[in-house]
């Protein structure tokens, strides 16, 4: 914002320059007249105005005052008429400043009416002649008045405007193309080249308007150079310099062609002043306005330059032929070197196939004027097909007329193939999918298949659990009915046996009576029968209990010295009876074991029964003694180890397999007189390992058999 | 010593036997031929000792057995088990049922009363203490 220090300083530093200028507009004018050979302030007031803005009036009107006042009194008016006609210039002064900037900003668009040629037009017709003409009638006007003499108000009227016309023409364009100083060395050398040539026309138009006024033209010459080396700054100055040296020389009475009046030789000097001044400001302004055009130009087609050099895109600028007259850098990388694409025909580089196409459709476009899209395929420098799109325009001439052909190219290889790729890829992926899809449903279909296979296996597992299941319950039924079976029939048979037995021992106890001879002997026989009989049944109830694992034996102390001797007591009278010797041999440090004495007793009686029974001659021997270790497998610790042995008919090799199986008796070759159920060994083998030991057997073919039976010493409860 | 046993047991020639051979020694016998009659007797003629068949028509030896002891009049009266059964779990079911002894079938006679003997004499002891 101005402030009102910086307007008033302005204004005041106006009105100086004002009255400056004026004071020295007065020293070229006519004597006696305020009319002035070159009104100076009029360019001062106009410039300012135009440049700073109307807010510098009161200057113009101080400045304009002071400077009339002073010149009119100093020539001898009254002060009161000195004043009223200052104050009257003033006005007319002040108006025209006004004016004129008005007009010329309203008519040449701004404060700078010098970059144009049309701008400087209306810059002397406004600012120069209009608003002049006002100050000179306002002036003209006052003058006549104040002095009553209307008869030289043409004249004093012309000097005035053309003063001030020739003040502004020459002194406005000063004030608005003055820029700052900056001393910079190029502006240092172009200040020093203005004032050499400010100079030069001064001293050249001293010299021309002393001695040789018809050659004034000269002037031309120097006003064109400082036009063309200075620009519009400077040959404003030129201008001003060759103004004052050319009113001093009139003024001072040269330059006057005869037959002229000095008022004459003024004004056609002032006309001769103010057409240079406008012809040098037209010209300036011309100039700068090509240079700004050019300036335009150049920074356009720069633009243009990079854009094209970094497009990716492939620029081509054909003639009508299809010849190249400019190609993008692109262009030529791709499609070529320099010589290789100079005037070479663009569809040479057209892919033989597509060819015919882009003829037509560039003959289209040359046609019609109408730019077209295609995409066919170009070769490249090695002859490879790039796919690309093209978009052709046209360049037009001046008269409108097609001129070139611009066809901007655009690779799109890559992205072909890249979309190809993306095709592919994607058609891929779907295969994968349907082939994933498929495979699911496969493995579906066969899970089902399995899962349906799994349903009938298990189908067929629980029916055979089932089956199991009945199965064992029947056989768990077959098994009780089976022990009922035994149960009932042990009854059964013991019942009517504990009859026979009973009474028969009552009877040959005597009890009953006395016998003779024959009934006890005959009732003894009854009697070893009914033993038999019980001796089978007992067998058979055995071995069943033990097949079934009902069989239970007992795990207590008992002294195998007793076992032995109570056995022995049983079958000593047999041995006896058939004349065998029977041995016994039992280890001192037997002692007492673990284990179920009456079983050990039933297998100790069975063997050596079967010893006695088989042996006809010789005898038995019944061994016992400890064994460490285990001969036999189930056998942990110590062993007592019974070792039946007798001389009868032994056993051939392939007996022995069959030797311990129930109801397998083996055929003796004998005839028989003691009987046997064959159950005998199958038992007691049975019953030694159900005891924790076993019941082996070495015998050789007519010399003998030897029986071992092994048991625990610390046997264990077995069921 | 003369004592007074019941004999419960079905079978006549059984019956007969065992009588035959405990009256020999100049002991009493009283025969019952079921269970129920058996248990009936028992209460009544307090005998010394009962030999009890196990396989016994409807009621059998376990089931009388039990409500022999189940009774605290009786309960010291030893039981003794005479049976054909030697199935598994004879012996200890019968003594589980309240026997105190155990003879199998067919019996001896020349042994038989010595073995039944054996079970009287602890009776007594029992009682008192």
């Amino acid at each position: 914002m101005k402030t009102l220090y910086r307007v008033v300083g302005a204004n005041a530093g106006l009105a100086a320059a004002y009255a400056v200028t004026a004071k020295l507009g007065l020293l070229l004018a006519l004597p006696h007249t305020n009319a002035t050979l070159v009104w100076f302030p009029a360019g001062v007031a106009l410039g300012a105005i135009l440049r700073w803005g109307p807010w510098l009036w009161p200057g113009v009107a101080l400045g304009a005052g002071l400077s009339n006042l002073l010149f009119l009194t100093e020539i001898g008016w009254s002060l009161p008429a000195a004043a009223a006609a200052a104050a009257s210039a003033a006005t007319g002064n002040t108006l025209e400043a006004l004016v004129g900037a008005y007009l010329i900003r309203r008519f040449a668009g701004g404060s700078s009416p010098f970059a144009q040629g049309a701008h400087v037009f209306v810059f002397v017709a406004g600012g120069a002649l209009v608003a002049t003409a006002l100050s000179a009638t306002v002036g003209m006007t006052t003058n006549c008045l104040a002095t009553g003499d209307w008869g030289g108000g043409g004249g004093i009227w012309l000097t005035w405007w053309l003063g001030d016309a020739v003040g502004v023409l020459v002194v406005a364009p000063l004030v608005l193309t003055w820029q700052a100083l900056d001393w910079t060395a190029a502006r240092r050398r172009r200040a020093a080249e203005m004032l050499l040539s400010a100079a030069g026309i001064f001293v050249v138009a001293w010299v021309v308007y002393t001695y040789a006024y018809s050659v004034n033209f000269l002037v031309v010459l120097l006003l064109l150079v400082a036009v063309f080396r200075l620009g519009q700054f400077g040959s404003a100055v030129v201008v001003l310099f060759l103004c004052v040296a050319s009113a001093l020389r009139i003024a001072q009475g040269h330059g006057i062609v005869v037959g002229w009046t000095q008022q004459v030789a003024l004004l056609v000097n002032q006309s001769f002043i103010g057409v240079m001044a406008v012809a040098t400001l037209l010209l300036a302004a011309i100039l700068r306005e090509r240079a700004a055009a050019g300036e335009l130009l150049r920074a356009s087609a720069q633009r243009t330059r990079l854009i094209l050099e970094n497009l990716a895109d492939l620029v081509a600028v054909l003639d009508l032929e299809g010849r190249h007259i400019y190609y993008s850098p692109s262009y030529g990388a791709i499609l070529g070197s320099a010589d290789q694409l100079r005037g070479s025909s663009y569809f040479a580089r057209v892919h033989p196939a597509d060819v015919a196409e882009v003829r037509a459709a560039f003959a289209e476009t040359v046609r019609c004027g109408a730019g077209h899209r295609l995409e066919y395929r170009l070769l490249d420098r090695a002859g490879q097909p790039r796919q690309i799109e093209s978009q052709s325009s046209v360049i037009r001439d001046s008269d409108g007329q097609v001129s070139q052909v611009v066809v901007v190219c655009r690779d799109v290889t890559e992205r072909r193939r890249a979309v190809a790729e993306v095709r592919r890829l994607h058609e891929e992926l779907q295969q994968h999918a349907e082939q994933l899809e498929r495979r699911v449903n496969e493995r579906t279909t066969e899970l089902q298949g399995t899962q349906g296979a799994l349903m009938n296996l298990v189908e067929d597992l629980n029916e055979k659990t089932r089956e199991l299941a009945l199965a064992k319950e029947r056989a768990e039924t077959a098994d009780r009915v089976k022990s009922a079976f035994l149960a009932t029939m042990s009854h059964e048979l013991r019942t009517p046996l504990n009859s026979i037995i009973g009474f028969t021992g009552i009877i040959l106890d005597g009890l009953a009576g006395p016998l003779n001879p024959e009934q006890e002997r005959q009732l003894a026989m009854v009697q070893n029968s009914a033993r038999h009989l019980l001796a089978l049944i007992n067998d058979v109830l055995d071995i069943s209990k033990i097949e079934a694992a009902q069989l239970k034996v007992t795990s207590e102390p008992m002294s195998v010295p007793a076992a032995v001797t109570n056995v022995v007591g049983i079958v000593r009278p047999l041995a006896e009876k058939k004349g065998l010797a029977l041995r016994v041999d039992v280890a001192p440090d037997i002692g007492t074991i673990r284990s179920d004495s009456r079983r050990v007793e039933q297998v100790l009686l069975n063997l050596i029964n079967n010893a006695i029974k088989f042996t006809e001659q010789g005898g038995v021997t019944l061994r016992v003694g400890r064994e460490q270790g285990a001969a036999a497998p189930r056998c942990a610790g110590d062993v007592v180890r019974f070792d039946v042995c007798d001389t009868g008919i032994g056993l051939k090799p392939e007996s022995l397999a069959t030797l311990f199986q129930p109801f397998k008796q083996v055929d003796s070759g004998l005839s028989r007189s003691q009987e046997g159920t064959g159950l005998g060994l199958a038992i007691c083998r049975r019953l030694a390992e159900l005891m924790g030991g076993s019941v082996t057997v070495e015998s050789e073919w007519g010399k003998g058999s030897v029986f071992t039976f092994r048991l625990p010493a610390n046997g264990e409860d077995q069921p | 010593m003369k004592k007074k046993f019941l004999l419960i047991e079905d079978n006549e020639q059984n019956r007969y036997l065992v009588t035959f051979l405990l009256t020999q020694r100049g002991h009493e016998v009283v025969p019952a031929e079921s269970g129920p009659v058996g248990i009936e007797l028992a209460g009544r003629i307090h005998p010394d000792l009962i030999l009890l068949d196990i396989q016994l028509p409807g009621m059998d030896g376990y089931a009388v057995a039990r409500a022999l002891k189940s009774d605290p009049a009786l309960h010291p009266v030893p039981i003794v088990a005479v049976t054909s059964y030697a199935m598994l779990g004879d012996r200890e079911q019968a003594l589980a049922a309240g026997c105190n002894g155990y003879i199998e079938k067919p019996i001896n006679p020349r042994t038989f009363v010595a073995d039944v003997e054996r079970f009287l004499s602890p009776q007594p002891k029992e009682e008192t203490s």
